[in-house]
């Protein structure tokens, strides 16, 4: 068996530690702009979460998650099979072994760091998304507030109106000069038409599931998924702190590696001391031969 | 004088894209004018009266359609919108005297105060 380099296991050992003192090597990667219209507010409460999602799924940074759930789970089974093979060796192999999960460790550390700035990269766009319809759904809802009166009498005008129709209807008729004009015959059949599917809107399961579950205002709806959002982040600061227990572990783990190589190489005293030769007497030796 | 002629043409074009933008609620104020116009008219004889004022009747009606399913006017808080929504009852002529069964004429003279018997109870004076 080919000797163990020390050298490399110490540069190895110090490369492990060196990454693992890093909170992570994620780097903005790729982006997620939300790039949904202010009509979406016009969706039912729990039709805009769903929205929201399907627009994440087409950005790079649902591509870039998703790869790396892949390389995740590809290192998780390697270092597995790794660790099953680490009994049946000793010596320099079960080094070397050892070694390897120490790499692919490594990698996972990095990779779930990677992995977790990502997702706070999306909860954080949400986030931002949901705090600005928050605002616009609250600004669409005071200006409401202020046409509400207004609303109200062009809603009793339209009562009053229909409820007048087939009397005035009947009054054309009667003092009719001529046919009657084409925008009345469309308007008669439009309206029909408008009263029938208004009917069907109404009478159908989906819109009174909808309506039920509607109750909550879009703004409550909003809320409910900004806090959502926040718990997830707070679930994600959770996850980077256990990622860097993780890392520590793994700088030990790598350390305890670098102790093994120096007595497998050099016995159970480790690397020889260095000699000072700063001092006079240490380099009598010289002199002597 | 080619950029007078210039400017009077852009001036024309943009006055007739005015006019053209007119809304709903605009189109069935200058319709309801000629109607009130018409039934004040001293020249006109009983029979012409008749016969315009039912024409008139007939464009305000389809007028007051267009403006009640008019979606841009929904909430939209502008003094004329509000003005003409709170008194239905002289914005709206046709349908307001369908709705009180009686002739637009008589509808529009009671609401504003020319009914037989205000006009009766009223004293000629010098």
């Amino acid at each position: 068996m080919k000797k163990i380099n020390p050298v490399i296991y110490v540069a190895v050992t110090l490369g492990v530690i060196s990454v693992c003192m890093q909170p992570s090597l994620a780097s903005t990667l790729s982006e997620w702009k939300p790039n949904l219209s202010e009509k979406i507010l016009l969706l039912p409460p729990q039709h805009l979460e769903q929205a929201i999602d399907n627009d994440f799924s087409k950005s790079l940074l649902a591509q870039d998650l998703s790869d790396i759930d892949q390389q995740l789970s590809n290192q998780v089974s390697h270092i597995q099979s790794l660790q099953q093979a680490e009994t049946q060796y000793s010596g320099e192999e079960n080094i070397e072994i050892r070694h390897q999960i120490l790499e692919g460790k490594k990698s996972y550390v990095e990779l779930m760091g990677t992995q977790l700035d990502l997702k706070r990269e999306r909860l954080t766009t949400k986030l931002n998304y949901l705090k600005r319809l928050m605002n616009k759904a609250k600004r669409k809802g005071a200006r409401l507030e202020e046409t509400s009166e207004l609303r109200a009498l062009q809603e009793n005008a339209v009562q009053r109106a229909n409820a007048a129709e087939n009397t005035l209807r009947d009054d054309l008729f009667e003092t009719s000069l001529g046919e009657e004009s084409k925008f009345s015959q469309h308007y008669s059949k439009n309206k029909q038409a408008i009263a029938q599917l208004k009917s069907m809107i109404e009478s159908h399961p989906m819109n009174s599931q909808l309506s039920s579950a509607g109750a909550d205002s879009t703004v409550g709806h909003l809320n409910n998924l900004i806090l959502s959002a926040e718990a997830e982040l707070a679930v994600i600061d959770m996850e980077s702190e256990i990622l860097g227990y993780m890392a520590r572990l793994l700088a030990l783990d790598a350390m305890a590696l670098a102790e093994d190589v120096a007595i497998e190489s050099y016995g159970a005293d480790g690397l020889p001391e260095p000699i000072n030769f700063t001092e006079p007497a240490e380099g009598l030796q010289l002199f002597l031969n | 004088m080619k950029q007078k002629l210039f400017f009077i043409l852009t001036a024309t074009m943009f006055l007739s894209g005015q006019a053209v933008q007119a809304g709903s609620l605009e189109n069935l104020e200058r319709e309801r004018a000629l109607t009130v116009m018409e039934m004040i008219d001293g020249e006109l004889s009983a029979e012409d009266r008749w016969e315009k004022l039912a024409a008139a009747k007939r464009r305000l009606a389809d007028l007051e359609r267009i403006v009640l399913s008019d979606k841009k006017l929904q909430g939209k808080a502008s003094q004329l919108v509000q003005r003409s929504f709170q008194s239905f009852e002289l914005t709206f002529l046709a349908h307001a005297s369908a709705e009180k069964q009686r002739s637009m004429q008589s509808h529009w003279m009671s609401e504003v105060g020319l009914s037989t018997d205000e006009l009766l109870s009223t004293r000629v004076s010098r």
